[in-house]
Formats: C-alpha cells, structure tokens, sequence
C-alpha cells in the first residue's frame, strides 16, 4: 500500500489524516519559530527534552497505526516504512540502523536542522542540535520495529547540520519503558467537533480550499525528503507534536513561573502569526495560487477569504468568517481546529481559552489584509514582519469562546485599538 | 517596491526581458521575468520540453517543468508571470547563475517560436 493511499479527509470539518492520524502542513518559519518558543519558555535543555518527548509520543501514535494499516511485522520492514513515511511527510531523509540493544541514525537533511541553516546560518552561529523532531521519531520507530513498550529507547542528537556539522547524527540507548497513551486519532477528532457553519465568502472559500487541498495530496518529500514549496520548506506534521510541547509548556509554566504566562501565551499567539505571516503570504505570492485563483487584488475581503481558504487547505480546521467589517473588525469562528481534541482528550476541560495558534493566525489575518500592498510585490521579509507586528499595536485580539473549554463552538475576535 | 508592468509587444513584435529576484523566503531561491499575457503559451511549453525540461502535470493555467539537476520553471498564463525556481542544494553564491541559465533556456525557447526576422 502506497503512503498517499493511507491519507484520509474529513472534508467538511477540512481536517486530514494519515492512518486515520491528524497531520497539518506547516513550514519551516513556523516550525523553527514554534520550537524556539517552546525553548524560550523552559531552557534549551528542558525545552529540546519535552520536544523530544512530543515528538517520540506523536510518531508512535502514527507510525503504530501506519504499520497496523499496512501490515508491516518485520523489525527490518518496520523500520524501512518508517523512514519512507518521514520522507514523505518532508520531515527529511533519515538513515536508521537499530537493534533492542540501540542503534544510530544519521541525516544530511532534515527539515529542521537544514532549513535552519538555511535561515539563519549565514548569520547566528548555533551550538545546540535542532532536531529534536527527527530524535523522537528515531526513537518511535525503533521501538514500534522491536515491539518495545513506549520510552524504551532514547534518541539524543550529537552533530547537527544547524551547527554546521555536515550530517546530523543521532544515538540510540535503552531505556525504561512505560505504557503509551492512547493515541488521538480520526474517531476522537470527531468527537470534539461540531456541525460545520457557513461563514462570508463561503461559497468562494470553499472552491479555494477545496483546490488547495487537492494540490497538497500531490505534495510529497522529493529525494532528500524534503519539500521545497510556495517558496518556503513546507512539512507535513503531527498536530500531537504542536500540541504536547505548546500545552505541556503553557502548563508547567503556569505551575512554576506564573508572572512569566502572559509573556508565554503572547509567543505562543506570535506562532500563530509567523505562520500566517510566512506560510499565508507566501501561497497568496506564488505562481501556484496565480495560477488556481489569479494574482492578489489586495481587497481586504479577498485576501481574508483567501487565508480563511488556505487554513482549511492546509488541515487546519473549519475556520469560518462571522463578521468582518474592514480596519475595525473581524471574528474567526471555527468549528474544528487541530487542538481541540488533543486537549480536551489529555487533559479535559480548559480553564480558560486555550487556542493561542488561531488567537494570533486571526489577528494576522487582519494584518495581512490591510496593511500589506498586496498588488506592490511586498518582499516577506524579516524587516517587513517587525514593521507590521513589533511596532505600535494596531489590532488586539481575544478569544471569546473556545471548545477546549466546553463552548459549543471557538470564537476569536480582533477589533481595531 | 512597485509592480513590473507585464510586458508587451512593440510595434517590431519584440519584447524586452528582464531577470529579476522573486519574493521568496529562501534566499535566493526564486527568480522572474514576465512575458507578455499573449505569448504563445503552448508553443512555448512545447519548445522547453523539446529543450530537455521535463513537463509537469500543469495545474490551473500554470504550465510547470523541472530540469534534471531538480530546478522548475513554472509559466502563468493568466498573467504572463515566468518563475525560476532553483533547486535547494544549489549553495547561495552560485543560485543567481543557475537562475540566469533557466532564463537562456527560456530565452532560446522563446527565439525557436519567434526567430529573428
């Protein structure tokens, strides 16, 4: 069975799977900027061990149901298909030798490690590894090939490309062991979500998501296992990762450093707008979406029902616009997103408003539509990021419902200061 | 930054091309020129692809092509928007000439549908 034939779509709430596990796409400005919030918040040290754990936890639940769904017993077959399975999500080329006694893994390309470099390299000299990603999944896929209980095995990565080693290299060791958490998968997701809404535009977005969507099934890892699309390095990922170091962070810090939270949530939201920022921009930029929807007019109402169309087209979930009224006013609903059943599953109810991606995806998506000179060509820029978001505040955002906490639907207004 | 208004043809049936860097994120990565929206878009496709590009399955009015060393062109026939995207492992000081060479390859092709008079 082909890896694109394990994909699955839950097309009304515009949530996607793999095995019948959520994965998202999300690029690189994202994915390096989510992991240095979660650094930022704990310490390298602690920080690159809670990434390691979330993405040990996440690739277990997948990779547990990719070998289910394809019949996969063999250790040697196990961890082949593993390998073949990262590649294809362009999380990198990983070459992977391990026994129940430990083992090694080695990569010249793994999304995150090479697109640091690629972002930062000329210019940060960078010390600790970045692929924390890659570690995890190193360490889930030997276990699940030997049969070994969740934790069994450790991965720690020593070289890394970030830090201008030539391959990034990775040991294996025993370890403990414990019983793994049940894993989040397609018949949970469904439990935590609600009947779809039409939102403005709705007609038009769905066309748009709908192509969007049908453009992602043929994007694929090319030999380095990576993908280099809408001129960003774009990976499909494992909500379980974002979700686990996003809210396994917000509450040990809550726990600890309670005057730190609101300077975390606030990076946890600025996440949200990288990605709506980097990812969005790019996609409204490039040939592909000229081609499929036509060049950006720069209408506020366009671009909104243009990143509105994106966010399903990439599995985020079925974000709807209640209002939009141009320079004062927007408010995002969504009857799915990809936290929503992560969170209520592990930890229950939320005390408060939980979903800081969309709180700060919603109050770029108001940026984006009307501060940036959509028919000028904007360079997205570094430079242009701080020019819009670090300077003087010109939206806020709350969220005013939210399913994590038991509201029937989430809710997230951005009104003009 | 102002838009690069979409070429057209002159009264000698001639257009001038510019190579230019693209908005892109990765340095260096993407390149453009813009041909003018009444280019003979098939003509054209078929010309790279008889130069050695490998056509892609086209998506909207986007022709697509790749080269063998991974680099793309892609061709917006709505709008004339020609990209060069060259290819990741292409280390940053040698992209712009990687770029210039997709761009002879276009210019050739264009000259093979539009010989000189």
């Amino acid at each position: 069975m082909a890896i694109e034939d394990l994909r699955g779509l839950f097309a009304e709430q515009s949530l996607t799977f793999l095995a019948e596990i959520p994965y998202v796409y999300h690029c690189h400005h994202y994915n390096l900027f989510h992991d240095q919030t979660i650094d930022d918040a704990l310490g390298e040290a602690e920080g690159t061990r809670v990434r390691t754990a979330a993405s040990h936890n996440a690739f277990r639940e997948l990779l547990g149901a990719v070998f289910d769904k394809v019949g996969a017993t063999t250790p040697a077959e196990r961890i082949s298909l593993a390998s073949e399975v990262f590649a294809w999500m362009g999380q990198g080329k990983l070459s992977l030798s391990a026994t129940t006694a430990g083992g090694s893994a080695r990569s010249a390309s793994l999304h995150y490690g090479f697109t640091w470099r690629e972002k930062y390299g000329s210019r940060v000299k960078r010390i600790e590894p970045a692929d924390a990603v890659a570690a995890g999944f190193a360490a889930a896929a030997t276990e699940l090939a030997f049969d070994l209980p969740s934790d069994a095995m450790s991965a720690v990565e020593h070289r890394c490309v970030a830090a201008r080693d030539a391959e990034c290299e990775f040991t294996l060791t025993p370890g403990t062991g414990h019983a793994a958490k049940p894993a989040i998968d397609e018949a949970i997701v469904r439990r935590y979500v609600v009947p779809p809404a039409r939102g403005l535009d709705e007609d038009r977005i769905v066309q748009i998501s709908t192509g969007l969507l049908e453009f992602m099934r043929g994007v694929q890892g090319d030999e380095r296992g990576l993908v280099a699309a809408f001129s960003v390095f774009v990976a499909a990922h494992l909500p379980g990762y974002y979700n686990e170091t996003v809210y396994e962070t917000m509450h040990r810090v809550e726990r600890t450093m309670a005057d730190s939270v609101p300077a975390i949530e606030a990076l946890m939201r600025e996440a949200g707008q990288v990605c709506v920022f980097s990812t969005f921009g790019n996609v409204l930029l490039s040939p592909e979406w000229e081609g499929m929807v036509g060049p950006p007019t720069g209408v506020p109402t366009d671009v909104m029902a243009f990143c509105t169309a994106i966010a399903r087209g990439l599995g985020f979930g079925h974000w709807f616009i209640a209002e939009y009224e141009p320079r004062r006013r927007l408010v995002i609903r969504c009857t799915s997103t990809y936290e929503v059943a992560f969170y209520r599953s592990r930890y229950g109810l939320a005390k408060k408003p939980r979903s800081y991606f969309v709180q700060g995806a919603a109050l770029a998506m108001m940026t984006l539509a009307e501060s940036v000179k959509w028919t000028e060509r904007p360079q997205l820029t570094n430079n242009f990021y701080v020019e819009l978001f670090r300077g003087k505040p010109r939206y806020r955002v709350e969220q005013t419902r939210c399913m994590m906490r038991g509201d029937a639907i989430s809710e997230y207004v951005v009104d003009a200061l | 930054m102002t838009a690069t208004p979409t070429p057209a043809l002159g009264d000698s049936g001639h257009v001038s091309l510019t190579l230019s860097r693209e908005v892109t994120c990765i340095r260096a990565l993407a390149w453009r020129c813009d041909l003018p929206v009444a280019s003979d878009w098939r003509a054209l496709a078929g010309e790279l692809a008889a130069g050695g590009l490998v056509p892609r399955a086209p998506l909207g009015g986007v022709f697509r092509f790749s080269s063998a060393t991974g680099d793309e062109v892609l061709l917006v026939s709505t709008t004339g928007r020609v990209q060069f995207r060259v290819h990741y492992s292409v280390p940053q000081h040698a992209r712009k000439f990687a770029a210039e060479r997709l761009f002879q390859r276009l210019v050739h092709a264009l000259l093979r549908i539009c010989p000189r008079p």
